[in-house]
């Protein structure tokens, strides 16, 4: 072994610092070298304590050194799965119910387990309100200022049917003007953008 | 994104990301004994053991495990961006153009907070540094939102740690929501002008900051004068490494620090405090409420 203890715990880490609130492909390598690396610090200190029953000063140096470093790797281990979950429940409220294809090509399959049970409580959650006709919780996270919005489309998206029964065509770059409400997912998921009013009218 | 979660929260967690980052800085260590198994540690040591007297580096969650109190293993030197050279220059004018904290470290804060923990001389003295450059640098930082930032100076978001970026951000967004409130409702001039800060000083240093009691009087002015020392940072969090040393006689490294910042409000709160304290004693010698309450449980 050469080199300091954690380090490998640490790429992970340092990876996900890299991709900050994105989901980077699961470094199932790099995370199983890390447990590894554990088991086997695990191991010395357990063999160096039944040797060593006086207490031979230097020989705890290593052995608080490998406690210290069994430590780190717990927690650069724990902290990896813990942002990565955090990031994918972040996704629920970004992109709505489904995962884009290319965040799911990133996921193990425990982690699409947990989206799907988020999901469902979720959906139980947001049912369960407003007596009877539930509630969508996801829409409008910022509030709106005025039921209809103006909007572009930003990649073409075909027929869009509005609640009234009405459809629209979503061509790529043509601007509509809709109810907030119904176009608010396709605003989450980058379909189409809000036209901004002009904001310098009050910049002094 | 959801609301403030552990992440994101200011308080470093145990999951937090950036946390775990401060604490992979080195620190420059030399080994105080034999240290057997040690040799993988430094790349040109053939033997299996560390002898006395080799230098390495650390990083502070290894470092601070093997210089401790009761047990030093090895002695640990301040990282050199901490170094007394080094907070000199910083202490001498924090908003200088000169001062580059993420050079020194992306989390300057955090891992300065962290090297107070260090068991080393120094680590008190930049436990007191510490919370002063942040006021000093956050108030030039707050008053210019809004206006153009020059290339050279502090508020050169190239020179900001990471808490400063956060909290400039933050700054930055209120104020767009400040604005966009005040916009529809027409607001009269002299009210938006309470309502906004006051036009950005030239980011000269405030450096009558230490002298922080001497600023009250201007309080219902416009101006906001900086605020007092004790209000920023928690103390630090990671145990005293002196608290031995103050058993025998040596004086701590955080004593001056508490006592100067009560120093500017000590009297005046001392009285109301008494007075508050003589009414409520003054009350219950007139009042009887005691009595009454008994009685009407006892019917």
């Amino acid at each position: 072994m050469s080199g300091m203890y954690g380090e490998i715990a640490l790429e992970l880490i340092k990876e996900l610092d890299r991709h900050k609130g994105k989901l980077p492909p699961f470094q199932e390598n790099e995370l199983r070298q890390a447990l590894d690396e554990m088991q086997i610090l695990f191991e010395q200190n357990q063999r160096d304590v039944s040797m060593n029953i006086p207490g031979n000063p230097e020989f705890l140096a290593a052995l608080h050194l490998r406690h210290a470093a069994l430590e780190r790797n717990k927690q650069c281990i724990l902290a990896y799965l813990y942002t990565r979950l955090k990031v994918i429940t972040d996704l629920r409220w970004d992109h709505g119910p489904v995962i884009p294809a290319e965040v799911r090509a990133n996921m193990t399959e425990q982690e699409v387990q947990f989206f799907a049970n988020y999901n469902k409580t979720l959906a139980n959650y947001m049912g369960s309100l407003g007596e009877n006709h539930g509630l969508d919780l996801t829409q409008d996270l910022k509030p709106p200022k005025t039921l209809m919005v103006e909007i572009r489309v930003l990649q073409d998206y075909g027929e869009f049917e509005l609640e009234d029964g009405t459809s629209v065509l979503l061509k790529k770059d043509s601007v509509h003007f809709l109810p907030m409400s119904q176009c608010e997912a396709l605003v989450q998921q980058k379909i189409v953008e809000v036209v901004q009013k002009q904001k310098s009218l009050h910049q002094k | 994104m959801t609301s403030k979660d552990l992440r994101t929260a200011y308080n470093p967690n145990y999951f937090s990301i950036e946390s775990i980052l401060a604490s992979q800085t080195l620190v420059p260590c030399r080994t105080e004994m034999r240290l057997p198994k040690f040799g993988f540690l430094v790349p040109d040591c053939n033997s299996e053991d560390l002898p006395v007297g080799t230098d390495l580096e650390l990083p502070i969650w290894a470092a601070r495990v093997l210089c401790r109190p009761r047990r030093i293993y090895v002695s640990v030197d301040i990282p050199p961006g901490f170094k007394e050279t080094h907070r000199e220059v910083v202490e001498e004018d924090p908003t200088a153009a000169t001062v580059d904290l993420k050079k020194v470290n992306v989390n300057y804060y955090e891992a300065g907070h962290m090297c107070t923990s260090l068991f080393h001389h120094d680590a008190g003295e930049l436990a007191e540094m510490l919370p002063e450059v942040l006021q000093q640098r956050i108030l030039c930082i707050g008053s210019a939102i809004g206006a153009t930032v020059e290339r050279n100076s502090p508020l050169n978001q190239d020179r900001m740690d990471i808490l400063e970026e956060k909290l400039f951000k933050d700054a930055k967004d209120c104020n767009e929501s400040l604005e966009d409130w005040l916009q529809p409702f027409g607001v009269p001039p002299e009210i938006e002008a309470e309502l906004r800060r006051p036009p950005p000083p030239p980011p000269s240093p405030p450096k009558q900051v230490t002298h922080h009691h001497q600023q009250y009087p201007h309080r219902h002015t416009h101006q906001l004068p900086p605020a007092p020392a004790h209000s920023q940072l928690p103390p630090p969090i990671y145990g005293n490494p002196y608290a031995h040393l103050q058993q025998s006689g040596s004086t701590s490294p955080y004593g001056t620090m508490s006592m100067s910042s009560h120093q500017g409000l000590g009297m005046p709160q001392n009285i109301a405090h008494q007075q508050i304290h003589g009414q409520i004693q003054s009350h219950n010698n007139q009042g009887q409420y005691p009595h009454h309450s008994h009685n009407m449980y006892m019917k």
